[in-house]
């Protein structure tokens, strides 16, 4: 039935869309309809909402706390609708954990201040330890609670940059744009984490034993 | 460069961020200096331990439910009182009669049209499952893409091992952040990525290796209309495997054995759900 009628007026319909086609663009290049609401809801899920997993993600481990992570992440979405015009970029993702981020240091700072221990004090967390070893680290490479563990007592500024980089395998140009760093930054925080990481680790072990 | 200034550079050297001319002077110290090589692998195994050890922390259901919630209560209270209040209400079959406001006055040509619109639009609205042979014609595309890549010397537009090179550009290429995972100390080395165009769809199309064979996987996020059910097509001495998660569609494509090939889609979920 379909195929029938599409068969008997294609020509004559494609003759008249041709014709109203030019009256049609007169009237959208006068008045552009503003977009809609629905419209814009649906351009901002389906580029939004595929980075949930990651937004997740960073806010439990800036929180480490599941109820306060859910919260930020939804509490981050809206900001995000509300500012989605604004958002020009192509990086979505980027973009997203931006939001995220802010929204979750905003709790932070509000309801556990103690938490952001920002300008982390490298004297007074010497652990003493020797930093891990290759072999060490190779050793305890699978036991992950280990390493959540000691990646958990790390300041929130190493956990994220850690997740960022490790995890969501973004760039240092990303990174320094979530993170409002500069590169150098970037380079040097990771490398202090990932030192700090290390000696964590190595003293978890060598409690254990 | 001396150790010192290998240590100052080996984390960005790490995470692929130095130059080329950068990269082979450390590849060359590194080759040369014990010290700076166990730093090295010390700093690789950590990244390494993050990256496939650290939990992962996926967001549960409800919570994707929670935000589509809140997020319409905040589009209805926006758009109540504006004038497309009752859009908000409509889903997008109804919303065709907009288009009405262009149409002609009534006529026949007019009713042939819409009829034709109404057609056209229930055809493509049904579930890709009931179009016999869509998937037919899915696996020729599929393997003429395998094929070509292999034939005009276009098999990657990013030749890498390392998949966080591989990642993050398909990730700027693409909408969508396809999983990328080196399968090399299983035997699929991965060799690099392309971009791919398929059933209407970007896709991401990764490239491994097995001994002298290629295989292409093929991926794109998961549509309602996507079969979800896991299926094994042999055509033309080539091998089609096809499996799907939550997230994303698979198609695996390759003149390796079936049995090679299952191998490699179980690795490949492993190491994925690890993530």
């Amino acid at each position: 039935m379909a195929l029938l009628l599409k068969a008997q007026h294609t020509f004559e319909t494609e003759d008249f869309e041709s014709r109203r086609k030019i009256v049609k663009f007169a009237v959208v290049k006068r008045t552009e309809p503003p977009q809609t609401e629905v419209a814009v809801l649906t351009s901002f899920e389906e580029a939004m909402l595929p980075h949930l997993d990651a937004a997740h993600n960073l806010a439990k481990w800036l929180l480490r706390n599941e109820q306060d992570a859910q919260d930020v992440v939804q509490e981050a979405y809206l900001r995000a609708f509300r500012s989605f015009a604004g958002f020009r970029g192509s990086n979505g993702r980027a973009w997203l954990l931006t939001i995220v981020r802010n929204t979750a240091y905003t709790l932070l700072k509000k309801n556990r201040s103690a938490d952001l221990t920002t300008t982390f004090d490298e004297e007074i967390h010497a652990s003493g330890h020797e930093s891990a070893s290759p072999a060490m680290i190779l050793e305890h490479a699978e036991d992950a609670e280990l390493i959540k563990n000691a990646m958990d007592e790390l300041p929130a500024e190493f956990r994220e940059i850690l997740s960022l980089r490790h995890q969501e395998s973004l760039s240092y140009n990303e990174i320094g744009e979530i993170l409002k760093i500069p590169l150098g930054t970037v380079m040097s925080r990771l490398a202090r984490a990932r030192s700090k990481l290390k000696e964590f680790l190595a003293a978890r072990v060598s409690q254990e034993k | 460069m001396n150790c010192q200034e290998i240590a100052d550079l080996l984390d960005a050297y790490l995470d692929g961020e130095v130059d080329a001319l950068t990269s082979r002077k450390i590849e060359q110290h590194l080759q040369d200096c014990r010290n700076c090589e166990e730093a090295f692998e010390a700093h690789t195994a950590l990244a390494h331990a993050i990256t496939y050890n650290a939990p992962y922390y996926k967001a549960p259901t409800e919570l994707r439910q929670q935000i589509q919630s809140s997020l319409r209560g905040a589009a209805g209270a926006k758009a109540i009182g504006g004038a497309q209040a009752s859009q908000l209400f409509f889903s997008r079959p109804q919303a065709e009669p907009r288009s009405a406001r262009f149409a002609v006055p009534w006529n026949w040509l007019a009713l042939a049209a819409a009829i034709m619109l109404v057609a056209i639009i229930g055809y493509s609205l049904l579930p890709r499952s009931q179009q016999p042979g869509s998937d037919q014609f899915l696996a020729t595309q599929l393997i003429a893409s395998h094929v070509r890549s292999l034939m005009a010397d276009h098999l990657m537009d990013v030749a890498s091992s390392d998949q966080h090179t591989v990642k993050p550009w398909l990730d700027a290429k693409l909408d969508f952040a396809a999983p990328v995972v080196d399968l090399s100390g299983d035997g699929f080395p991965l060799i690099g990525g392309r971009l791919d165009y398929l059933d209407n769809h970007s896709a991401a199309a990764l490239v491994y290796q097995r001994r002298k064979h290629f295989i292409n996987l093929f991926i794109w996020p998961t549509t309602p209309g996507d079969s979800k059910t896991q299926a094994q097509v042999g055509r033309q001495g080539y091998h089609l495997l096809h499996w799907s998660d939550s997230d994303f569609t698979y198609w695996a494509v390759s003149d390796v054995n079936i049995g090679d090939l299952e191998s490699f889609k179980r690795l490949f979920e492993q190491q994925t759900a690890r993530r």
